[in-house]
């Protein structure tokens, strides 16, 4: 598959950590009805498994998948569970 | 200068930052490491400047600090500043508050920070507890405690203070200040009738 060299992985629409993320967002008003406040374990794109803490999802992770392989993504409805808010107008001049 | 206290309780855990005069920054140097299970020893950790911002939602440390301790992603997630948004990655870390205040199993998103930055202790953070910043006497001073301890609320304690504050004291002579700080005799001023 082609990627774009020029850009960073995670803005590479090949990365699979991104592909996972594009996923989730595509699902996620089915998502959260069902698994908010969740840490949803995602590889492939696929669903595989909801966790009530972040450490719980890490390490269960870690015993099936490698580093890197895998997304650990929070659940609820709302960009806010994938989106980093910088409100100080400073932060505009690094982007 | 650092100080720490551990409230009642046993698991709150405190510190508080005391500047020298005003600090339009709070700064302090944290500690993170990548994630570890507290029954883990803890692996080699970087001291980082972390920047407390209420202007965050989440927490982030720089691509420096991601590179020096080697840490993988655990996914994508979007930043949004003023102008758009931009992809990068999240990534697990455990993160060492001054006093060791330790959060563990945190995700953190990398970006580049400025002013010599290494990180940022956002909202994800900070609302797990309790955060003042006070200028008295021309000084800053912040404090946080987590979890959350107690409601601070300036207005119902200005209100019990006044409540409860001699304003019309027996033991004031008629012709001393007043206490109210006006400069006027008392006798002239809040004790004019009373004396």
């Amino acid at each position: 598959m082609a990627t774009d060299s020029s850009k960073s992985p995670a803005e590479n629409s090949s990365d699979p950590l991104k592909k996972n993320l594009d996923w989730y967002i595509a699902n996620q008003k089915e998502l959260s009805a069902k698994y908010d406040g969740k840490v949803l374990l995602i590889v492939d794109q696929k669903l595989i498994a909801a966790f009530d803490s972040m450490g719980e999802a890490y390490t269960t992770a870690l015993k099936t998948y490698t580093l890197g392989s895998f997304t650990l993504q929070p659940c609820s409805s709302g960009p806010e569970s994938y989106t980093l808010m910088l409100y100080s107008p400073s932060y505009s001049l690094i982007s | 200068m650092t100080t720490g206290t551990r409230p009642s309780g046993p698991r709150h855990q405190a510190f508080t930052i005391r500047y020298n005069g005003k600090s339009r920054r709070l700064i302090s140097e944290v500690e993170i490491f990548p994630a570890f299970l507290p029954t883990s020893s803890p692996p080699q950790g970087r001291k980082c400047k972390a920047l407390y911002d209420t202007g965050a939602t989440h927490s982030a440390v720089s691509p420096q600090v991601v590179a020096e301790l080697q840490l993988a992603s655990i996914g994508t997630r979007n930043v949004g500043v003023a102008g758009g948004t931009l992809a990068t990655t999240s990534h697990m870390v455990n993160i060492a508050l001054p006093n060791l205040v330790m959060f563990p199993m945190m995700p953190v998103t990398k970006m580049v920070l400025l002013g010599g930055i290494d990180a940022i202790i956002g909202m994800d953070i900070l609302g797990l507890g309790d955060f003042t910043v006070t200028h008295h006497n021309g000084n800053t001073t912040f404090s946080f405690c987590c979890p959350s301890w107690k409601e601070i609320d300036l207005v119902a304690e200005l209100q019990d203070n006044q409540r409860f504050a001699p304003i019309h004291s027996s033991k004031v002579g008629r012709n001393s200040p007043c206490p109210c700080g006006s400069g006027k005799k008392y006798k002239k001023c809040c004790g004019k009738g009373l004396v």
